[in-house]
């Protein structure tokens, strides 16, 4: 036992019993694990919405992506901002329309607008799909982090195991209201950790940020501006553009922003969520700095480079300081996405297979589901070998796919029939599917494009398709209609 | 439920503009204002970032095309405070606000 496990461990505690302490005095019904029944301020939705771009993907992920691929890590700063200008109009409509009809998940909510239980399971398929990466990057970091932090005496494997009970164990307790106090700790500690890093270790290593960029640009020119070789303009506006429309589709976000009081909050959030976000350039400063000092990481162990180069730089208790903020940016979104998942398999699955169950059956059955979720997760992030980042660009592929039809569904009018919106997300989602994994590639499906072309991410082309076949199927369905009354009144049931 | 009043009352606040035109012209052009506000930053960073994709020279210390998007991170906080600001949904709404001409 060392003192950066010590520090650790008692970090893990203290996250355990605030998330127990959360529960005092709350009653434990379904509206209340869930959305924390829609009491939250603008400070607790502030957090739980900002703590999303605080994950082990920012901590880890972004350092290493900023280590392995140089400028490509620009994108992480980029794609928040667009999110949090769409998010001005879209949350507010969300949040009345969820609020108006008590909806607790996102699946509800897609069942809702499209007066289709069907539509429920899709959504809640399409969302576990992209969900259940994301899961596993945060378990992997965690990996990673208690592995390293020990120095080796706890194993990455029995890591895993670790973080997997703490979580499951106060998310069966105290739902979405423990991820919401462990998620004050985070922030705080996160932020100052992050900062310190960002600042300390290029001055520590290189004398100043200036001296830092000159030193790479002379070891690896233009690494720092995006190349067409690796990921070029092509692939940061597509992949931009992809995950900043995705950003809010993420059922645990998307239900976290359920928990606010009234709809005002978001809006005054989209001012300061930008700057907030800010925060991530510090982490891209410690990649940038760990690339000459700690070189020659390869392949998924560029997710390493930050701990590498603390570990020579610091004493062995401050590693057990930035292992545990690490801990925390795995353990509360972990907590979050595990709850979206088990709620919807019990809400939107579990219940529409057993029409008759109630609120409590309903809730027993989420409970049950969190720690088969989270033995999924710990199975996949001991078997696989993707960077934190790659995982994360695979579930923004997914549940990007529900962002065309989610869209049409606000509009006064919506223009798309619940048959449309499934052709759309199941064209996607199966694009996604076949393109992502690498079964086929884009230069296999048209062939002779300029190279430029091949750069798109997989995730937009299966957008594109997504909308192409929405509006395809959308005509058809016109065309073929009888015409007369009956269209009429078709037209204004949606 | 009481905290949602003013979205009622901003609801209500609409449909009454609907029904006068002149004011529902002007409705209509502030928020296409405020469209076109918020398309700045994806024009910033999508299209803007294609114009500085180099790392020198160095912006205070910076790659040039990570100072970029720093400086768009900065301008789409100010931006959405303009809009926060220009936007009638955000006006305290006051009791009598309905009654008004």
């Amino acid at each position: 036992m060392n003192i950066s496990l010590i520090i650790i461990a008692g970090t893990g505690i203290v996250a355990l019993l605030l998330g127990l302490h959360a529960r005092r005095g709350k009653e434990m019904g379904l509206e209340q694990w869930t959305v924390g029944k829609r009491g939250f301020g603008a400070f607790l939705v502030f957090l739980l919405m900002a703590g999303e771009i605080y994950t082990t993907v920012a901590f880890l992920g972004g350092s290493g992506f900023a280590y392995g691929r140089g400028a490509a890590v620009y994108y992480i700063l980029s794609y928040p901002c667009l999110a949090y200008v769409i998010s001005y109009w879209l949350l507010p409509s969300i949040w009345r329309y969820a609020a108006e009809h008590g909806l607790i998940t996102q699946a509800g909510f897609f069942a809702k607008k499209y007066d289709s239980p069907a539509m429920g399971i899709l959504v809640s398929l399409v969302g576990i799909a992209a969900l259940v990466p994301y899961l596993v990057l945060q378990f992997k970091g965690l990996g990673i982090i208690v592995a390293t932090a020990s120095y080796g005496t706890i194993s990455s494997e029995a890591a895993i195991w670790i973080g997997a009970l703490l979580v499951t164990a106060y998310v069966t307790v105290s739902g979405i209201r423990g991820a919401a106090w462990t998620a004050v700790l985070k922030d705080v500690v996160v932020l100052i950790v992050i900062v310190f890093l960002g600042i300390y270790l290029p001055l520590h290593h290189y004398g100043s940020f200036q001296a830092m960029f000159a030193a790479i640009e002379t070891a690896k020119p233009g690494f720092l501006s995006l190349q067409q070789s690796s990921r070029g303009l092509v692939w940061f506006a597509s992949t931009v553009l992809l995950a900043g429309l995705g950003f809010y589709m993420w059922p645990h976000t998307f239900a976290s922003l359920y928990t606010a009081r009234d709809e005002r909050v978001f809006r005054k959030n989209a001012i300061i969520l930008p700057l907030y976000q800010l925060i991530l350039l510090f982490v891209a400063f410690v990649g940038f700095a760990a690339i000459l000092k700690v070189p020659g990481l390869q392949g998924s162990n560029i997710d390493l480079s930050l701990f590498r180069l603390s570990i020579e730089t610091f004493d062995p208790w401050f590693i057990g300081v930035i292992g545990a903020a690490g801990m925390l940016t795995a353990l509360v979104p972990g907590a979050m996405i595990i709850i979206a998942v088990a709620t919807m398999l019990a809400n939107n699955v579990y219940r529409v297979v057993h029409a008759r169950a109630d609120d409590a059956q309903i809730t027993r059955m989420a409970k049950l589901l969190v720690p088969i979720v989270a033995l999924i997760a710990v199975f996949f992030a001991l078997a696989g070998n993707d960077t934190i980042v790659a995982l994360q660009l695979t579930g923004y592929s997914f549940i990007t796919q529900l962002f065309p039809a989610l869209l049409l569904s606000l509009l006064p009018t919506n223009p798309a029939t619940k048959v449309v919106a499934f052709v759309g997300i199941s064209v996607g989602s199966a694009a996604v599917a076949v393109l992502g994994f690498g079964y086929l590639r884009l230069e296999d499906l048209f062939t002779g494009l300029p190279a430029i072309a091949y750069e798109i991410n997989t995730g937009f082309v299966a957008l594109v398709l997504n909308i192409v076949s929405m509006a395809i199927v959308g005509g058809l369905l016109q065309y073929l209609k009888p015409r007369g009354p009956a269209m009429i009144e078709t037209r204004q049931m949606h | 439920m009481q905290q949602s009043d003013p979205s009622q009352i901003t609801r209500e606040r609409k449909e009454f503009s609907a029904a006068l035109p002149a004011r529902a012209i002007s409705s209509t052009a502030r928020s296409s204002l405020l469209f076109l506000l918020a398309l700045l930053p994806f024009l910033g960073f999508l299209v803007g970032s294609t114009f500085v994709n180099q790392v020198t020279p160095l912006v205070f210390g910076f790659p040039r095309l990570l100072a970029w998007i720093v400086l768009w991170i900065i301008l789409t906080s100010c931006i959405m405070s303009v809009i926060y600001i220009l936007d009638p949904q955000n006006a305290p709404a006051p009791p009598d606000e309905k009654s008004r001409p």
